[in-house]
């Protein structure tokens, strides 16, 4: 029971205080291939603190409770997915909640951030609100039937369960998971509000979806709804990691070494990672809104022959 | 080593996915030219492993003439012909791409019965190739701009030598040499004809080509 | 014979009975009428909550309650409870409670205009019907009371009679669910040929397989047309809307969950049926559950968008239902027994929720005086009580992590994740398929219920309806605190209720006890079929301390909240009106283009009264057409009429010397016959 509790809390600690630095290191990527210098990739963690210090928030008028409560909610959920996250098999955290809890979990802080969106009485929010909410609905089957591939391959639909058996199983190149990690890719550009979906540097209502629904936040509410951002793309990006590219059978000791080793280890994937996102970022360019459904139709497509590739190849 | 093969057919089959999603036709041709590479690659590593000459030379010819000059020709003929943005497919990306996974589907299953080919362990190879056969030709059928239709045939072309190149290592010299020589005055041939279709009606939009019925 | 006394239920039933004979008497004195009814009616349900959970938890596992032969061969009027009737008996009790609270303070706002005493009258019949419904032993006894039921409810349905669109909806409700069970019917006659008796089936697998098939799709569509499942589903949402909210509640909570017990008494437990018959099921489930959340999500009448949330959810119950099927065809009972409690677990969660919902939907009436979403808005703070459990119970709809929903519906995918084991590659393509729909229809659900709470409780109100609206009288608040509070109780600790659900499934279907939920101690999953672990109460634990936590963490680096209040930011645009807001056509636009071959939505747009010096007017235009209604129904509609006419036309033109002619010719025809053999 202790064990458990207190490697919940690393975890948690782990999680904050890693989240903000893959969206610095995209910001630097993307500032290097303009031709400038970029700010440093600390700096989300600076524009943080600086709006979880400030003493006061503005609130609309015309909204209720709702849009008080829905930065803690948000950020409550948010930190429940990323303690449902399997971080490094020398640090399990044994909860009681599989991959489906996972995803439904982030669907709460999804459903209270769409409704404070429209709370606000403006056009901005309605319309962030319903493109986040349609794009879920299109995104979702692909995560979906990716998670479960990966279930029935790996005999478990605990996330955990399935970052051990990946880790004892022999490394081999085989087209289940290429299939699997492009569909889990495509979902976690859509999922963080990434280039091809959505520009997370503009406040134009053409191009902003998630910006959008925001807008009306500030001071500390910001700080914990953007912190809930960082955290929600952390969470993609250490599944992704640490499921097709497991790492901890590399590592033979046991005790605070080989804790400290496998998360330095899970650190330097998840830089990986977001260098190639940025890379990602970089080269395409944002979608026409109603693209997005051929976008996540492929997406679908791809997890489908994963699971086809599986069950039938 | 047949694992390998494997990701390269199903990397091939994703190529195949990805040009039925495609809207604009320099798109097409840059994906023909990915996936052309990809099967290059794989025929000078299957080369290097079985030590064969012919794939050797089958695989330089298909890197000059399918990778570098046949979409450098399509390019230059895109670039001659007068061009309309206008929606190029008849039913929309999201069904033609369920269309073309149930193809997937069914070439596997009608593969998968045939005892003799899975006690080999070809399964994979063979019908994800074929599968970009029939993905071939439904891009033919889902586009309406000529160049679709060239596109469409390359792939098709493209399908049949990846499969006898994965499950078989190759076909004898001879037909290769064949098949390469019709290709390329095939090619020629309907880029003459989008020329001329394009000075008849300004466009190259096939559905143009019905106001010929007598 | 009477058995006098021998349980509890004879407390309930003759709560029931006697709130009958009230209406009756009282039927002059409208208000004392109301009250009198509905207490004895909340009597009788809390008298039901108390024996059914009594029963569930002991091992009692048949109480003969009531038998009572009559002249007529064959039909006794036979009332006997066994653990899946008391668990259905729990779910209407559970229901009714809020309902009967609800009832006497929302019929004020019909007082003037219609007799309040026949309406508690029906609703007590209503009422009395679904309990025998649940607990009849005798085919002939269910089917009467089935009809008496539909009978009833087609008044409520149409209480609000001087409003053509009322006329229109509960007729077409009325003619539906006759047919549907006349099938059923013929069903039960075809099984008395059989079995030589009019108890309820317990084995039927002696048949021939075609002619279970045949009564197995009897009893579907019978008890499909009921559930409204696709493509029976057309009445469901004309007659929801068109009733008033209580009734609703009680046809869209519990009178659907009839077809599931019917389904589960008649179908699972009796038949051995073939494969293609389960998956289609399974097919037709998760088809309902897509059908319905299309449709909610663009919908703007807020009865009606819960109607199509209705068919969804029993989709997702029906889906559970086939899985458990086909489990059980598979050979794999243990898997057969996790779907069927997701099923059932479902339905009592389902029960709770839309009741609690189209309660809330009638408090909203009753303030506001309309039905349309569009005219809504800004209600959260004239009505934040409402407003907090309405947002409690739309999250429990849209199946979101500490809710008791998500837990049904995890039982579900996880029995639907073990089927996909090496089977033939056609049935996984098939689950694989409803597992990815499942997922979609998660997440449309959200969107409807973002939809359904955002536009009507938050923002500013969109027209003068919602801004003259009020709180409504507390015993309407105490009702709708009910369902919140049995909501909040099974999602914390579900293991009542599932327990109860355990009892059920072993016992009436013969499957194996199988218990998904472990205490953290015992993380043991390898005896249980689900492929995980989940337990609510830990999660629900986690989720509010971390809450605490990011509460505490915000005052520690940001000290004490300081708030200022502001316009909000309008973009240099000072004239804002609250018709700028994002209105629910508008919310649901993207869906309804992504998925136009689902809705085939038609655009007009048009200039009426150009002209060059005024200012022009425009119109816009969008319409949904429902493609079941015009593929399936109008062509039957339209040849029925056609054969009518005919008819009608020529062979009865009203000569009599036509008549006279056919009688010549019948009486030409037998003389020939006769002579002929």
């Amino acid at each position: 029971m202790t064990t458990l509790i207190t490697y919940t809390f690393l975890q948690i600690i782990i999680m904050l205080l890693l989240a903000p630095l893959p969206t610095g290191i995209i910001r630097k990527i993307k500032a290097r291939f303009q031709k400038r210098r970029g700010a440093s990739i600390f700096q989300p963690y600076y524009d943080l603190i600086k709006l979880l210090k400030k003493p006061q928030v503005t609130i609309s008028t015309t909204s209720s409770k709702v849009l008080v409560l829905t930065p803690y909610i948000l950020l409550g959920s948010t930190l429940l997915a990323a303690c449902l996250v399997p971080l490094s098999t020398k640090v399990t955290v044994n909860l009681p909640g599989d991959m489906l809890v996972l995803v439904y979990t982030l669907a709460l802080g999804g459903f209270f951030l769409t409704l404070a969106a429209l709370d606000t009485s403006s056009t901005f929010g309605g319309m962030g609100s319903s493109r986040e909410n349609t794009l879920k609905s299109i995104i979702e089957p692909a995560l979906i039937i990716a998670l479960v591939t990966l279930a029935i391959y790996y005999g478990s639909t605990d996330l955990r369960k399935i970052m051990i058996e990946s880790a004892n199983s022999s490394l081999s190149i085989d087209p289940v998971h290429l299939l699997l990690l492009l569909a889990l890719l495509m979902v976690t550009i859509t999922e963080t509000a990434r280039i091809p979906i959505d520009d997370p540097s503009t406040h134009l209502e053409l191009t902003m979806i998630h910006e959008a629904m925001i807008l009306e936040y500030s001071g500390r509410h910001l700080g914990l709804v953007e912190l809930a951002a960082y955290l929600k793309q952390l969470i993609y990006i250490t599944l992704i990691a640490n499921i097709f590219f497991p790492h901890d059978q590399l590592i033979s000791f046991g005790g605070i070494l080989g804790i400290v080793l496998s998360l330095s280890i899970l650190v330097l994937k998840v830089i990986i990672i977001s260098i190639i996102l940025g890379l990602i970022e970089t080269n395409t360019v944002k979608l026409r809104f109603f693209s997005i459904a051929n976008y996540a139709a492929l997406a679908v497509i791809l997890s489908l022959l994963g699971f086809l590739c599986v069950y039938i190849f | 080593m047949n694992s390998i093969y494997d990701m390269f057919s199903m990397i091939i089959l994703l190529s195949g996915i990805v040009l039925i999603a495609n809207k604009r036709s320099l798109s097409y041709i840059r994906t023909f030219q990915v996936q052309s590479l990809v099967i290059t690659i794989g025929a000078l590593i299957m080369a290097a492993e079985t030590q064969h000459l012919e794939l050797l030379i089958v695989g330089c010819l298909m890197l000059f003439l399918k990778v570098i000059y046949i979409p450098k020709y399509l390019r230059r003929t895109y670039n001659k012909v007068t061009h309309e943005i206008h929606k190029d497919f008849y039913l929309n990306i999201p069904i033609l791409s369920f269309i073309a996974c149930l193809l997937v589907v069914i070439c596997y299953i009608s593969i998968y019965q045939i005892p003799l080919i899975s006690a080999k362990g070809v399964v994979t190879p063979l019908s994800c190739n074929l599968a970009i056969v029939l993905i071939g030709l439904l891009f033919m059928i889902s586009r309406k701009d000529a160049l679709g239709h060239i596109i469409g045939f390359l792939v098709i072309e493209n399908g049949l030598f990846s499969t006898a190149l994965f499950t078989t290592r190759g076909m004898p010299l001879i037909v290769d040499l064949g098949i390469f020589i019709d290709l390329l005055t095939a090619i020629i041939i309907m880029s003459m004809i989008i020329f001329q279709i394009d000075t008849k009606f300004q466009s190259t939009d096939t559905d143009k080509l019905h106001n010929l019925r007598g | 014979m009477f058995q006098l006394l021998s349980s509890p239920y004879i407390l309930c039933a003759s709560f029931y009975l006697l709130a009958f004979l009230a209406a009756v008497i009282s039927i002059k004195w409208q208000k004392i009428n109301s009250y009198l009814v509905n207490i004895l009616l909340a009597l009788g349900a809390f008298a039901g909550i108390i024996s059914a959970m009594y029963q569930l938890n002991s091992s009692l596992e048949y109480i003969a309650l009531f038998d009572l032969p009559t002249s007529i061969p064959n039909f006794t009027f036979t009332l006997g409870i066994d653990y899946l009737s008391a668990y259905f008996l729990l779910d209407l009790n559970l229901l009714l409670l809020a309902v009967a609270i609800y009832t006497p303070k929302y019929l004020t706002h019909y007082q003037d205009k219609y007799n309040l005493a026949v309406f508690n009258l029906l609703n007590s019949a209503f009422i009395f019907s679904l309990f025998v419904v649940f607990t009849a032993q005798n085919l002939l006894s269910f089917y009467i009371f089935w009809e008496i039921m539909s009978v009833s409810s087609y008044f409520l349905a149409n209480f609000e009679h001087a409003d053509k669109e009322t006329q229109k909806a509960s007729t077409l409700y009325v003619i539906m669910t006759h047919l549907a069970a006349s099938l059923l019917l013929i069903a039960f006659l075809v099984i008395f040929t059989y079995t030589e008796s009019m108890l309820l089936p317990q084995d039927l697998s002696f048949l021939s397989s075609g002619l279970q098939v045949i009564l197995a799709i009897l009893l579907f569509i019978g008890f499909g047309t009921k559930a409204g499942l696709v493509p029976f589903h057309i009445w469901l949402p004309m007659a929801h809307p068109a009733a008033p909210s209580n009734v609703s509640a009680l046809m869209s909570g519990i009178m659907i969950k009839t077809a599931v017990y019917g389904f589960i008494r008649f179908i699972f437990i009796p038949f051995s049926l073939p494969l293609w018959f389960c998956t289609l099921v399974l097919i037709i489930g998760i088809v309902s559950a897509v059908g319905g959340i299309a449709y909610a999500a663009v919908e703007n009448n807020f009865k009606r968008l819960l109607a199509y949330s209705s068919i969804e959810n029993i989709g997702i119950i029906t889906t559970a239902l086939g899985a458990a099927m086909v489990a059980d065809n598979l050979n794999h009972p243990a898997i057969a027994s996790l779907a069927l409690m997701g099923g059932l677990f479902h339905t009592l969660n389902h029960t709770i929720v839309k009741g609690g919902l189209f309660l809330s939907a009638g408090c909203v009436q009753y303030a506001a005086h309309t039905k349309e979403i569009p005219l809504l808005g800004g209600l959260a703070k004239v009505m934040p009580f409402t407003a907090a459990c309405v947002l409690i119970l739309s999250l429990a709809v849209a199946a979101v992590v500490p809710f008791a929903t998500f837990s049904s519906e995890w039982l579900t995918y996880q029995s639907l994740i073990a089927l996909i084991s090496a089977n033939t590659p056609f049935m996984n393509l098939i689950l694989i398929l409803t597992i990815a729909l499942l997922a979609m229809v998660g997440a449309l659900a959200a969107l409807t219920f973002v939809k359904f709470f955002g536009i009507t409780f938050l923002g500013t109100p969109r027209s003068a309806h919602a801004q003259k609206a009020q709180e409504v009288p507390l015993s309407m608040r105490i009702a709708l605190v009910l369902p919140v509070a049995f909501l909040i109780f099974n999602s914390v600790y579900p293991s009542f209720a599932v327990g109860m659900i355990t009892t059920v499934v072993s016992s009436a279907a013969h499957l194996p006890a199988v218990n998904p939920y472990y205490i953290y101690n015992l993380p043991t999953y390898d005896n249980s079929p689900a492929l995980a672990n989940y337990d609510p109460t830990v999660i629900i634990i986690l989720l509010l301390a971390l809450i605490l936590f990011g509460l505490i963490m915000s005052i520690i680096i940001g000290g004490k909240l300081k708030k200022r209040y502001y316009n909000t930011w309008d973009c240099g645009f000072t004239h804002q009106t609250p018709l700028m807001q994002y209105s629910s056509s508008a919310y649901a636009n993207p869906i309804l283009i992504i998925f136009r071959l689902l809705y085939q939505p038609e655009f007009k747009s048009g200039n009426d009264n150009y002209n060059p010096y005024n200012r022009q007017k425009l119109t816009y235009s969008q319409t949904i057409k429902k493609p079941i209604v015009q593929y399936l129904y109008e062509p039957f509609i339209h040849t029925h009429q056609k054969i009518s006419q005919f008819l009608t036309e020529r062979l009865q033109n009203g000569y009599i010397q036509q008549y006279l002619l056919y009688i010549l010719l019948v009486l030409i025809v037998f003389i020939v016959y006769n002579s002929v053999l």
